[in-house]
């Protein structure tokens, strides 16, 4: 039960992974930490359960397009952080203010009542030496995977990622390179909306989606980021993996209404912990 | 006495007209009224952990814990209400405690722990406790049954109490010291006041009110249900109600709440009764881009007049640094640096950027700890931080200065003077310092010359005996600079320990004894002429 159990988290956290990946890159390029970001996930995973649900679309094309409209999505922030002169705590309200609105849409147009794909032939189980898990969640946590590392790639090598990492660690030297700030802060802030609405995605394809959850997605992401310390492809799927596993058997150990306790718990833990330095003050 | 009256008076108007709507309403009036002042009271108590700097996105923590509190104490327990209304309200003050290392954190990351400790409290309460996600059904108790008259009358005393408490806060020092920290957090550690010392009092104000509503809410409505008394819309809506009034003013919560609130019960809710908080996140996101101070602005404490500057230097005894060893991000940016200093002694520090200079006084101010050898004042340490230094008559200024924008130049050096508490004369100060002219200036609106003759004024305010002056001549006029010069020279007279660092001479033709940094290691320690004799016998 307990491989079975760190199994489950490891698929779990590499899809925690993705979510993270798109609050950091937000974070970091765009000086934002948005509280909004687990109703942006919450988005995804609604998106997702028109297009297969309402319109019959086949799960990989509908994530496709999921992504897409999470992109969109993204771009309602910068227009609305931009004028905010201290951006490290207005723009937490305002994003605060975005995720009450979102959550509000989501009630509105979908309703409390919880939402979950049907199982067919992707809910079918592979058998993995002791333990088994679903074709879906290894397909979710694969896509993940590819979308961390095509993340990092695109970071590290082409001529947008490498604006985006100069105006992460210093907009005015970034400027007066060349490379506009509030241009890459919006490519910043598409490409995260995009991140959280594909993970957002990936969940419902393993689990069902209420509307009230998204601030508990909200410190999934936070956990992530600050257990992972670095904006790295390697580094955030550690510390989904870690998160991940750790929600999961508490869940086995104690229960599943534990899982959020533990998210909130690592967050708590690292900004109330003694001589840390947290996101925000770094 | 009419600045009393000026605050009294919409208070008074605002509470006598809901009691006249209560004795005309009927019971969904009275309902409607009564969740109008629960607001209110959530709303005001969220400003007041606001002056203090301090944003918290998880009141809904304290709210679930008073609610559940009441709650258990009289379903399982059998307590009267109002004595659990009493200990609910301490169990909310208890639940502030596990924040209390938060309030070292910036206005971001503690509004972070919040929301972070309010959803893991939920977690707790719904999985931990006996209650269970269900929650308790609140037997009908006489005059404690949904929006009775003394539930209404006890949600308009709270909203008082905290609008009242909010008020004398601001008028008191530990107001101003909080006020002072929301400006400018290191300015204000260097004048000794402690971060948790000035802002325990409003987090655990600010908590206890938050829960008491919570409790009161119990009984309004009749049942707790832990997903919704810990759910963000407890923390939302306090929030936007909080800075649609004005979050730095006491009567803000209640001006927001008689804004929005009636229009989101009246019009709203009948419309659209599951999404009706849509309009509170449109509104904090409207609010934030077209009027961020809110509807009445912020209320600023002013400091008093009547504060008066030291005249002597307090605390001045010999300064000796022992071996000492610092290391700032895995990097050692001071090794093995030792020197003395008398009373009456002026030592400039000379090195090119990045000797390690600054570092030398931060480690001295408390700022970075050492990781080897020893700071001593006397013969004795000083304490730790910066703040405990700054009490025993460690002052710094800043190299960019660092004024609180928001008061005037004298209020900024009259807060100085008040927190060093000696005899003097702030006028004489600012006088001394050609500040004068500009006294009723508010301090963000100066130059960088300007500002830092206004730093140097608030540390001789403070009547600190030792001195850590970190380039107070850059960007001044000549004239200015003599001025400068001739009151840190006044303070070396009267017996204060002085460490300078300057690049250009003016510090050296005043200095006893010259420390010359090179890559973190002294490379020479003691009087400026034997430093010329020695780089001429060198050239």
């Amino acid at each position: 039960m307990v491989l079975q159990a760190v199994a489950s988290g490891i698929a779990l956290g590499l899809v925690y992974a993705g979510i993270g990946a798109g609050f950091s890159l937000i974070w970091s390029t765009g000086r934002l930490l948005n509280l909004a970001h687990g109703e942006f996930v919450l988005a995804g995973g609604y998106i997702l359960f028109v297009l297969c649900q309402g319109i019959g679309w086949p799960w990989p094309v509908a994530l496709a397009a999921t992504v897409l409209g999470g992109a969109l999505l993204g771009a309602v922030l910068p227009p609305l952080v931009r004028r905010l002169p201290w951006r490290e705590v207005d723009g937490l309200a305002m994003t605060l203010g975005v995720a009450f609105a979102l959550q509000n849409l989501l009630v509105l147009g979908a309703s409390a009542t919880y939402r979950v794909l049907p199982g067919g032939t992707w809910s079918r189980t592979i058998a993995l030496g002791p333990v088994s898990l679903s074709r879906v969640a290894l397909m979710g946590a694969a896509a993940a995977v590819a979308a961390l590392v095509g993340l990092d790639l695109w970071l590290r090598l082409s001529w947008t990622g490498s604006g985006l990492r100069a105006v992460s660690q210093s907009r005015p030297a970034a400027a007066s390179l060349g490379i506009s700030p509030a241009r890459m802060e919006w490519v910043a802030f598409l490409a995260g909306g995009a991140l959280a609405t594909g993970a957002g995605g990936l969940v419902l394809l393993t689990r069902f989606l209420t509307p009230g959850e998204g601030p508990a997605w909200t410190l999934v992401a936070l956990a992530v980021v600050f257990l992972s310390r670095r904006p790295r492809a390697g580094a955030l799927l550690a510390a989904g993996v870690a998160l991940g596993v750790a929600e999961s058997l508490a869940t086995v150990i104690a229960g599943g209404g534990w899982r959020e306790i533990v998210a909130s718990a690592c967050v708590l833990l690292w900004l109330l912990f003694p001589g840390r330095t947290a996101l925000a003050d770094a | 006495m009419r600045e009393r009256w000026r605050f009294l008076l919409p208070w008074s108007i605002a509470l006598g007209a809901e009691g006249i709507a209560v004795s005309v309403l009927d019971r969904y009036g009275i309902q409607v009224v009564a969740f109008g002042l629960l607001y209110a009271a959530l709303a005001t108590s969220w400003s007041f952990m606001r002056a203090a700097g301090l944003f918290s996105f998880g009141q809904a923590a304290f709210f679930g814990v008073g609610a559940l509190t009441q709650a258990w104490l009289v379903v399982v327990g059998g307590a009267s209400p109002w004595l659990a209304l009493c200990v609910s309200a301490a169990a909310g003050g208890l639940a502030a405690v596990p924040m209390i290392p938060g309030l070292r954190l910036s206005p971001a990351s503690f509004g972070l722990a919040t929301l972070a400790y309010a959803m893991f409290l939920r977690g707790l309460a719904g999985n931990a406790l006996a209650s269970g996600p269900e929650g308790f059904l609140l037997p009908k108790i006489s005059g404690f049954d949904g929006p009775a008259a003394p539930v209404v009358a006890t949600l308009a005393v709270l909203v008082l109490a905290v609008g009242l408490a909010y008020e004398a806060f601001l008028g008191r020092p530990s107001g101003r010291a909080a006020a002072a920290l929301r400006q400018s957090p290191e300015t204000t550690i260097s004048l000794g006041i402690g971060l948790v010392s000035a802002r325990w009092a409003p987090l655990t104000l600010s908590a206890a009110t938050t829960a008491m509503a919570g409790a009161l809410y119990a009984h309004l409505v009749g049942s707790v249900e832990t997903a919704v008394v810990f759910s963000s819309g407890f923390s939302v809506v306090p929030l936007v109600l909080g800075m649609l009034g004005g979050a730095l003013n006491p009567l803000g919560g209640l001006v927001g709440t008689l804004a929005l609130f009636p229009l989101d019960e009246l019009l709203l809710r009948p419309a659209i009764p599951q999404a009706h908080g849509l309009a509170y996140g449109i509104a904090l996101c409207g609010l934030l881009l077209l009027r961020p101070e809110g509807l009445l602005g912020a209320r600023t404490p002013r400091i008093p007049a009547a504060a008066v500057a030291p005249r002597r230097p307090r605390g001045a005894r010999r300064l000796a640094v022992r071996s000492l060893t610092v290391r700032r991000g895995g990097t050692t940016v001071l090794r093995d640096v030792s020197f003395e200093i008398e009373p009456g002694q002026i030592l400039r520090v000379l090195g090119a950027n990045g000797a390690g200079k600054t570092s030398l006084l931060l480690a001295i101010a408390g700022r970075l700890p050492a990781a080897g050898g020893a700071v001593l004042l006397g013969d004795t340490p000083p304490p730790r931080g910066v703040a405990a230094r700054a009490r025993r008559g460690v002052g710094r200024t800043f190299q960019a200065p660092r004024p609180y924008p928001e008061w005037t130049v004298r209020e900024n050096v009259a807060l100085a003077a008040e927190r060093g508490g000696a005899p003097g004369d702030v006028e004489k100060l600012l006088d001394e310092l050609d500040l004068a002219s500009l006294s009723d200036r508010p301090a963000g609106r100066l130059s960088v010359g300007e500002g830092k003759r206004l730093e140097l004024a608030r540390v001789l305010a403070l009547g600190s005996g030792l001195l850590l002056l970190d380039e107070p001549l850059a960007g001044l006029s000549p004239a200015a600079a003599e001025r400068v010069s001739g009151a840190i020279e006044r303070r070396r007279r009267e017996g204060a320990v002085v460490v300078w660092v300057e690049h250009g001479p003016a510090a050296g033709d005043l200095a006893s004894r010259l420390l010359v940094l090179e890559g973190g290691e002294t490379r020479f320690f003691g009087s400026p002429g034997d430093w010329d004799a020695a780089r001429e016998a060198g050239a």
